[in-house]
This record gives C-alpha cells, structure tokens and sequence, in this order.
C-alpha cells in the first residue's frame, strides 16, 4: 500500500473520536466507532501477509458484529423508551446491549477471545495502536454508560479480566500474545477504574499508553516473537533489551515504575468506595500475570544469550542511547508522582 | 562521714577502671590491691562513725522524654564491705594467675578481663538505678562467658561457657520481668523509690526469684556452675568467690524487704535454698574431679545463702558472701596449685600424700575446708552458725530444717573426703612430677587468703549482725547442732571414703550413680529434652507443616492449580472465529437474560 494514503487514515481515525466525542445522538456515536474502525482496517494488513490478512479479516468481521449489536441497542432503546439522548439512559435492555457491544469492541473478558488472535497475526506497530489509540473511541463510549447495574457487571468483568489475563498469559511463549493478554488484564484494571471514576479511568489509560508504547517499539526493533529469540536479545540489542525488560517490570506494577502508580491509584479508589472485593481480586490477578512479566523482564535484562559472535552490533548507533534514557526516565516518571498521588484527596 | 567515703569509694573504682588500660598486668594489681586498703580504710572510717546510713550520688546520663537513665551510686554498709572483700580477694586471684597462666601467651588479656569482671561485679552491687544494676548484671554475665570460654579450641570449654550464657538468659528473663515492673511502677527506677512503695507484686517477686536463680545456680537453672570448671583455674576461683554467682544473691538480699513481706514468697525462696543446698552437697560427694567437688560445695553454700534470705536474716546471708569469698577463693587456688603441680591432673583417685610435697598448700586446703565446715572461730563459723541457728528457730517444718541439718553434715563429709584423698593417704600420682610450690606467686595469695579465712569472721560479725532482735536462750542441743551434723559428717566420710575407693568386691552402685551423674539433670535436661523438642520440630513442623501441608497446599498446589486453569483457558483459544461469535453471542444471551430476571 502507498505510505501516502496514510495520512487520511489517521485523519479518519482522529476525526472518528472528535466525532464520538461531540455526538449525544447514538447514531452518531455509532457512526463515529464505525469510521474509526473502517479507517484502521487498511492500516492492520498494511504489508499484506496472510497473517496479517487473517487477523484483520477477523477483526473486521468482530467489529462488524459489535457494530449490528450497538446499532440493534439504540433501535431498542429508542422504540421503548422514545429517548435519543446517550446521557439520559435508564437502565434497560438498549443501554445493556450497547454496553455489550463496546466491550466486544474492547475486548473485556468474556468477549475477549479475538483480541489474542488478531494481535498475534499482527505486526508490532499496528498492534500497539489496536491495543492503545483505538481503545480510546470505546472508552469514551463507555465511561458514560456506568450506572449502578452497569458499574456492577463492569466491575465483575473488569475483575474476570484481570484474572483471566494473568492466567492466559502463563503458559504463553509468544511474545505478542503475553502483550496481547497483558492487555486484556489490564484492561481489567482500567474499566474497574473508569467505574469509580472517569478522570482515574482516564489517568490509568494515559499511564498504560505511556508505557506500552516503548515495549512494542522495542520489540518491533528486536523483531522478537518469541521467548527463545528474547532471550538472546541483551547480547544482541542491550538497549532494547533494557527498555523492554523496564517496560514489563513497569507494567507488572513494581513500585518504583509507572505501572504501580496507576494500579495503586485505582486500589486506593476502590476501597475508598468501598469495593474490596474487587480490589482483592484485582491484586490477585496482578499477581498471577506478574509470573510472566518478570520471565519477560528475567530474559531481557539478566541472562546472557549463547550467541557471542557474528551479532550486529546495533547498540553503537547514538541515537538509540537518548532514546533509551528519555523512555527509562519516562517509565521512572512514577517516583515524581509519588507526592501528587499521595496527597489525593479522599 | 559516709559522705567522703562514698567520694572516696566511687573515686577508687574509676581509677580500677582507667587502670584496666595500663599496658603492664602488675600495675593492674596494684591499683586494685589499694584501692582495697583505700576501701578498707573507708570501711573502718564508716564503723568508728557509726552512722548506719547511706549515700546515693545520682548522675542523670540520657533524657529521653519524661524519662532519665541515670547512673546512680548507691553506697552503704553492703557496699563498702563488699568492696573491700572483693578487692582483696581479687588481688590475690590476680597474683595466682601471674603464677597459674604463666605459660600463656595472652597472660595480659587474662588480667584485664578479671579486672573487667570484678568491675562489672562492683558496679551491680553499688547500684541503686535498675539501669545501672542491668549494666552490672549483663557485664558479669558477658565476661563469665568470655573467661569460661578463655581456651577456646576446647569444646567442651566453649559448651561449657554457652552453658552459662544460656542458663543466665533464662534467669535474665526474670530480671527483664523485674525491670519492665519497676519502670512501669516506680518513680525513678531506683531501690529507693521500690521500698518506697511499699508494695508486693508477684511479677515482680517471680522475677527477681528466676534472675537470682540464674545468675546463682539455684536448683533447676544449676548445671551450667559446675560446667564452668572448664575455665582456667583462677577464673573459677573469682567466679566462685566475689563475683558472678554471688550476684544472684546479692540481688535476693536487695530485695528482701519486698520479698519477706509476704510468707508464701519467703517459703518458696528458702525451700528453693534448702533443695539447691541439699543437692548439690549429695552431688559434691562422689564426685572425682576436684574442681568439680568444690563447684558443687560451692552450689551447697550459695543455696544456703538463699536460705538464710528465705528464713528472713539477709545480712547474715551477705556475711556469708563475704566470708565465703576469702575461702572459696582459696579452695580453687589450692586446686590449681595440685592441678599445675601434676601436669593438669584434675582426678582426686591419682593425688593423695600431699601433706608431704607441698606442707603450705595442703595446710591452707585444710584451713579453707575448716572454715567452709563451720569450724568454731574461722571464718565460716560466724556465719554459718548463726544462719542455721537462725533456721532452727523459725517457724519452717521440721522436715525443711532437718534437710539444711543434712546438706550440712554433707559439707563436713565431702571436705573430709577431698583431704583425706588429696592431702591424706597414700600417693597414687605418677612419679617425676613437678610437684613443688616454691613460687611467690601461688603462696602468697594463699597465705593472703588464709588469713582472711582465719580472721574475717570475728572482724566481719562487729558489724554485719541482723536487724532482728534474737533469742538469747536457746536449748543446748539446738545451739550445737550446726557443730553437732558437722562432727557426725566429718565422722561418716570415713565410711563414704571406704565405700567409695577401699571397699573389695561389688557393691550396689545405683544411688552412687546418680550422685556420680548429678542427679541426671544433665542427661534430662540437655539430652532429652532437645531430642523430645527436635523430634516434634522434625515430625511436625519440618515434614508436616513445612514440607507437607504448608508446602504442597500453597506454593505447590497453586502453581499445579494455576497450570492447570492456564491450560485450560488456552484451549479456547482456538482461532475459529465462528467459535468466537458464538461464544459471545450466548454469553450476550445469558447476560440479558440474568438482567432480565433480576
């Protein structure tokens, strides 16, 4: 595909959350998913191999589903209630099948079996913005649908997620797997924040882009899709392997990382309110999946690779040293948040 | 008056203290050989004056909050006649070591610790702050340790001293007790401000009754004492005289008003006495090892101590540390004397004829063990006498008192058969030994020491006599009867001795056993015990608990468990999606119709 065309994807993409983000009719919101989505699909097969083809076929025809099940929710909701408005919603079976519709778009737990295979068919790049920018038009769905039947379902799920992401990733030895389940716990964590709160939802989601982004970037560059192939990457790609090995720690929630902040903030928020429940097993899920994180992290950083000889030197390149001071510094942005978090108010 | 001798008492243990730097052993021993003539002038000062009181210097050292540490001196008659004992007795100890560890390279060290000890000692027993008391407490307690200890490529040396430790530990649990009582209750953590109060607590009394055991090898708490004899010879004769095990005591004696205000409390303590006394007078008899037979005479006489505090005469019980200071001393310094005359030969079955090698040894062993029987007009005699006096007539059964009555003809029957075996009878030793005492530095001390032995005690009784008024007429029988048990022991070791080494033919050993084995309380206690305690910790806790329930439930069972929901969640991803759809779609289906219902 021509790069040049690239650019009107991104607009899409960009223009498809403004548009979510200023509708209060569902058409409009549905419109605005549908465009995100339709705007990414070319940018997911953008080298053509067929896994990339299978999994975008997969994705599209997912979110295809999820779009006739937003647009059979507003139907619904509009023929019983004879109300328009998004904000307006009372609990009832159009708003619940809406909710159900975004979650498939997310991929939350029940609903999350296809976020593994399309990430695993995917190069790194398009999959870190699957996981990260094009949550964005979901969640902003999402956060005004919480009600106190919806929070309950979504807290539940949210929990499940953080689970069942831990576990999934336990026997995994693909690496765009483990990030593909890493995603969906942390998911977990980020729809149980948005329940308590839309700016702490917002707050995790910030952090986990923030550090998602340099793992999949050096990853990409390691061109690693398995644990054999990390392993040897600190003899091949120190810098790399350093970045990436912070970036799990960071995102397994280790405290002098970004990652615990996030977590910490949205315990704290939850047991304010009282939901202990759900903070237990938030924590339990953590810390199933951080068997896997500090595998990753072992690998990168503290085992030396068989191969000594004939590797590309690629560390010698400069640039990539203030890159990796500027993203250790980023992940280490958490020891500055310390006193903000700390001081929250109650 | 007492004013200027406390000064002057205070200003003589500092510069102990800054001698304790001095480069040359002598020079150690000559500070503290007049600092105890400085005291003993202070002492004969503080008589002639006759002003029975005290004085208390107090020095505030840490403020913490509402609260002060402060070293606070507490200087009376106890003091002053302790110091004088101590200080005399531990220069002589010092002189025999120059004599005794002579060949060893570390000689100086050696000095230094006793030095630190006797220090140690000093301060414990002119404390008046419970803090200052912990510092004395905790530093004898330290250097036993370190002394025992002193030929440390022993094993049985370095049991030997952990024995001590571990048995002080318990004891300073019961100190602890005492200390966390007295800071929560009194004022200033001081003995004035306890008496003050008036009061009797059970804490408080159990306490100090366990830390007294500890530190003074009451029955129970005993084993490490006679273990101890694993030291060097004069640090068993300084453990035994003037420090360490009479702190125990001394600690007793300090709080009887307190303890004899209550009768159950005064009977535990004297019962305790009196079973310590008659055990290790029954153990002291059958055993070889000499140092050994004088350890447990000294266990008998510090359980008669404790007795004397338990039937409400303490300062008979501290004339009795006093005196027993000059002769225990003295006892070990005759051991060592044979024990170096005979290449460390310890076993009294290989002495024997003594009298002839070394006339002024065997004479000065003859004296000490005079004296330690109660003698008439040695230095035992105005002690002892009078404590047993004082039990006949108090108001304990008869059956207690009978038993003091046996643990002291006990006393006569292992003195005699300690002489006879060493001084007496034939020579068993090998021949060509270096038996000999021409040296300065074994005699002098011992004749120092005889003398105390001989004159202490008519000094002593001028001043140390009970608070109590006592009974001027006594029945003839009950006067005599400490000198009566003691003549009939003296007359039954002769039969022991028979029994013991000249019977022919078998005899029944059984009860000999059990003297010979000290009652199996080591076999019970250091054996058993831990075998019982080691198999439970082995069965229970390792395999079951640890190895089995704890390991195979929560590490294990959940890294199986995990593995196993791991797999299966796998399994659904099967890459079908059809699967996929359908799967959400019934989930979908569920969820509505569970809102539905609900």
């Amino acid at each position: 595909m021509s790069p040049y065309i690239s650019p009107l994807f991104g607009l899409a993409m960009g223009s498809s959350v403004l548009l979510i983000s200023s509708s209060t009719h569902w058409v409009f919101v549905w419109l605005g998913l549908e465009l995100g989505t339709l705007a990414f699909i070319p940018m997911l097969a953008w080298w053509h191999s067929s896994l990339e083809v299978e999994a975008t076929v997969k994705y599209f025809i997912i979110q295809a589903m999820a779009a006739a099940v937003f647009f059979f929710g507003g139907l619904v909701m509009t023929s019983t209630e004879y109300i328009s408005g998004l904000s307006q919603f009372v609990g009832n079976f159009g708003e619940v099948l809406i909710m159900f519709s975004i979650i498939m778009k997310l991929g939350l737990v029940p609903f999350h079996y296809w976020v593994v295979d399309v990430v695993q068919g995917l190069n790194y790049l398009p999959g870190m913005v699957l996981l990260t920018w094009q949550k964005v038009p979901g969640l902003m769905v999402l956060v005004q649908l919480v009600s106190m039947q919806n929070g309950l379902i979504l807290l539940i799920f949210g929990a499940l997620s953080a689970f069942w992401g831990g576990l999934g990733g336990l026997g995994q030895t693909q690496m765009r797997k483990l990030l593909a389940f890493s995603s969906i716990a942390h998911l977990g964590w980020l729809v149980s924040g948005c329940v308590v709160g839309t700016m702490l939802g917002s707050m995790y989601f910030i952090l986990y882009v923030v550090l998602s982004i340099p793992v999949f970037v050096f990853l990409y560059i390691l061109n690693n899709t398995h644990l054999n192939q990390v392993r040897a990457s600190l003899v091949s790609n120190p810098v790399a392997a350093m970045v990436v090995g912070v970036g799990f720690l960071s995102l397994a929630g280790l405290p002098p990382f970004m990652g615990f902040f996030g977590k910490w903030l949205v315990l704290t928020w939850l047991l304010n309110n009282f939901l202990v429940g759900g903070a237990v097993a938030l924590v339990v899920g953590a810390l199933v999946s951080l068997f896997y994180y500090l595998r990753v992290s072992y690998m990168c950083m503290v085992i030396l690779g068989p191969q000594q000889i004939m590797v590309s030197l690629s560390w010698r390149k400069g640039f990539m040293g203030s890159l990796l001071g500027g993203l250790v510094v980023l992940n280490l942005l958490g020891l500055l948040l310390v006193g903000g978090i700390s001081s929250l108010s109650k | 008056m007492v004013g200027m001798c406390g000064m002057l008492g205070l200003v003589s243990l500092l510069i102990m203290g800054i001698f304790l730097f001095d480069k040359t052993k002598e020079n150690l021993a000559q500070a503290i050989k007049y600092s105890g003539f400085m005291n003993l002038l202070l002492l004969t000062l503080m008589v002639v004056s006759e002003e029975n009181e005290m004085l208390l210097m107090k020095w505030e050292w840490v403020k913490l909050g509402g609260y002060s540490l402060s070293i606070s001196f507490r200087y009376d008659m106890y003091t002053c006649s302790f110091f004088v004992v101590a200080l005399y007795v531990t220069w002589n100890i010092l002189i025999f070591s120059f004599y005794y560890m002579s060949t060893d390279p570390r000689v100086d060290l050696f000095c230094k610790y006793l030095g630190l000890f006797l220090i140690a000692m000093l301060l414990l027993v002119s404390a008046e702050g419970f803090f200052q008391l912990l510092i004395g407490w905790e530093g004898v307690g330290i250097m036993s340790y370190l002394l025992i200890s002193w030929w440390y490529a022993r094993s049985d040396a370095n049991t030997a001293a952990l024995q001590a430790i571990f048995y002080n530990r318990i004891g300073d649990i019961g100190l602890v007790i005492m200390l966390v009582w007295s800071l929560m209750n009194t004022s200033d953590w001081t003995f004035t401000s306890l008496y003050a109060l008036d009061m009797f607590n059970v804490f408080l009394v159990v306490g100090v009754v366990l830390a007294a055991m500890g530190k003074s090898a009451q029955l129970g708490l005993h084993p490490w004492l006679p273990a101890a004899m694993e030291g060097p010879t004069p640090v068993s004769s300084l453990l035994h005289s003037s420090t360490m095990v009479v702190a125990g005591v001394f600690l007793l004696i300090r709080f009887s008003p307190i303890i004899l205000m209550n009768s159950y409390a005064q009977a535990g303590v004297f019962l305790l006495g009196t079973m310590t006394t008659l055990f290790s007078a029954i153990c002291a008899l059958a055993q070889n090892d000499m140092k050994k037979v004088v350890a447990y005479s000294t266990a008998s006489q510090l359980g008669l101590m404790v007795t004397a505090v338990g039937v409400g005469v303490p300062q008979l019980a501290f004339l009795h540390i006093c005196m027993h200071a000059f002769f225990k001393a003295m006892l070990f310094m005759c051991s060592g004397g044979y024990i170096h005359g005979l290449q460390n030969e310890q076993d009294i079955r290989k002495m024997g004829g003594f009298l002839f090698a070394t006339p002024i040894t065997s004479s000065c062993l003859f004296i000490g063990s005079a004296a330690l029987m109660g003698t008439p007009f040695l230095a035992g005699f105005f002690s002892k006498d009078p404590i047993i006096e004082a039990i006949n007539i108090s108001n304990m059964n008869s059956w207690a008192i009978g038993l003091v009555l046996v643990a002291t003809s006990f006393t006569a029957v292992y003195s005699f058969r300690l002489m006879f075996m060493g001084v007496g009878s034939a020579s068993r030793m090998f021949t060509l030994q270096p038996m000999n005492e021409e040296y300065n530095n074994l005699v002098g001390p011992l004749q120092r020491l005889c003398y105390g032995s001989i004159v202490a005690g008519v000094v002593f009784i001028y001043f140390l006599i009970p608070y109590q008024v006592s009974i001027l007429s006594l029945p003839f029988t009950l006067k005599l009867a400490a000198i009566m048990v003691t003549a009939v022991g003296g007359l039954v070791s002769w039969d022991v001795v028979k029994l013991l080494h000249t019977s022919e033919g078998t005899v029944n050993v059984n009860y000999l056993s059990f003297e010979a084995q000290v009652g199996f309380y080591s076999h019970i206690m250091h054996k058993i015990m831990p075998k019982v305690w080691m198999t439970l910790g082995e069965n229970y806790q390792m395999q079951m608990i640890d190895r089995g329930w704890a390991e195979l439930t929560l590490p294990q069972g959940f890294g199986q468990n995990y593995k196993l929901l791991a797999d299966n969640i796998n399994q659904t991803q099967t890459a079908l999606v059809k699967m996929y759809i359908a799967i959400m779609m019934l989930i979908l289906m569920m969820m509505l119709m569970l809102i539905a219902l609900s």
